[in-house]
């Protein structure tokens, strides 16, 4: 994936010091070590548990393409905004 | 019953004991002549050296040595009140999760034996709302300790050596400030903000894990409500309401 010039690894990872959880249609992501905590939308915490199972970039957007409607390059759009969001937080490594 | 017990020889004993749950955490107080690193902020800072959380102060530090064993170390003839205080609250924020329960940021009240808990960030009021308070009897403006057995529990954070009498837990409030009401807050939005409002947590992953875990069985015993409130009266009259709805 690429953001401006900064060229990222398609492989993503969740922070070894980040825990999180699914309440229903919410997502909690807690970084420990920055003592931080965010609420997440549905599509959110699904993408981090996408990024938890080792799905590429690639393949979640496939994904919520499937499990959401909207047009591809608006999804994906979406995800990586998100995905970079939650990279400049530390919850993501990649 | 949450017991604070001196020992004989330095040190002294802590004892949860209800229904199902009996428990001794023990911590030893050592003398000694250097303590590890200087800190930066008062009155403690929190250190992870190898794995190993330790809190110091500045001529005191605490660790664990094992589970339900603690050492407090400190410079002086004896240590201060305040590295007492604050090693109580590290070893209660460290040891409760795995009791099934945790240390929360909070005032308490009590109101035909059961209790209530205020909580929130510094100046939202938890010790106003107990200053102000005619019918509920305040029991902490600080610190409490939360623990299921059997019911939920709130007892008053231990300062003293003594017995601590335990009061069955109703309703968290989350306090506002504005024209009173209470109104139940979402699941995600309470597990935040009680998670926000328990000390140390974040101070390794798999306390963190576990209190996520204890917190989700407690919000499923008891409600979490946001209480808006002026200091001009009013809002005990809502907390009453939900009692004797109940």
């Amino acid at each position: 994936m690429e953001v401006g010039k900064k060229k990222y690894s398609p492989f993503l990872k969740i922070n070894k010091f980040v825990v999180w959880r699914r309440y229903n249609d919410k997502g909690i992501i807690v970084h420990t070590r920055k003592a931080e905590m965010f609420i997440v939308n549905d599509t959110g915490i699904r993408i981090i548990e996408l990024i938890n199972k080792k799905k590429e970039l690639r393949e979640i957007v496939n994904i919520l393409c499937m499990e959401y409607s909207g047009k591809k390059e608006s999804i994906k759009k979406s995800v990586e905004n998100f995905i970079n969001n939650m990279r400049r937080k530390g919850v993501i490594d990649g | 019953m949450l017991t604070l017990k001196k020992l004989k020889r330095d040190g002294f004993e802590i004892f949860i004991q209800g229904r199902e749950t009996r428990v001794k955490i023990e911590v030893i107080l050592e003398k000694v002549s250097v303590i590890g690193l200087k800190i930066n902020d008062f009155p403690y800072q929190i250190f992870d050296e190898k794995g190993k959380i330790i809190m110091r102060g500045w001529d005191w530090e605490t660790f664990k040595v094992k589970r339900r064993f603690y050492v407090i170390r400190h410079l002086g003839k004896a240590p201060s009140d305040i590295s007492i205080h604050n090693s109580l609250r590290f070893i209660f924020a460290l040891e409760l999760p795995w009791l099934g329960g945790f240390l929360l940021h909070s005032s308490s009240a009590v109101y035909r034996e059961s209790a209530v808990c205020f909580s929130g960030k510094s100046g939202a009021g938890k010790t106003t709302i107990l200053k102000i308070s005619r019918q509920l009897k305040g029991l902490d403006d600080d610190m409490n300790v939360v623990l299921y057995d059997r019911e939920v529990l709130l007892y008053p954070f231990p300062y003293r050596y003594g017995v601590i009498k335990g009061f069955p837990l109703k309703y968290i409030f989350l306090l506002r400030k504005g024209k009173n009401y209470v109104r139940e807050v979402p699941y995600e939005v309470a597990m935040t903000e009680i998670l926000s409002c328990m000390p140390f947590v974040h101070t390794s992953t798999s306390l963190l894990k576990k209190s996520m875990e204890v917190l989700e069985n407690i919000l499923e015993k008891i409600k979490v409500y946001e209480l808006y409130f002026l200091t001009n009266g009013g809002w005990e009259e809502k907390i009453l309401t939900l009692f004797e709805n109940q």
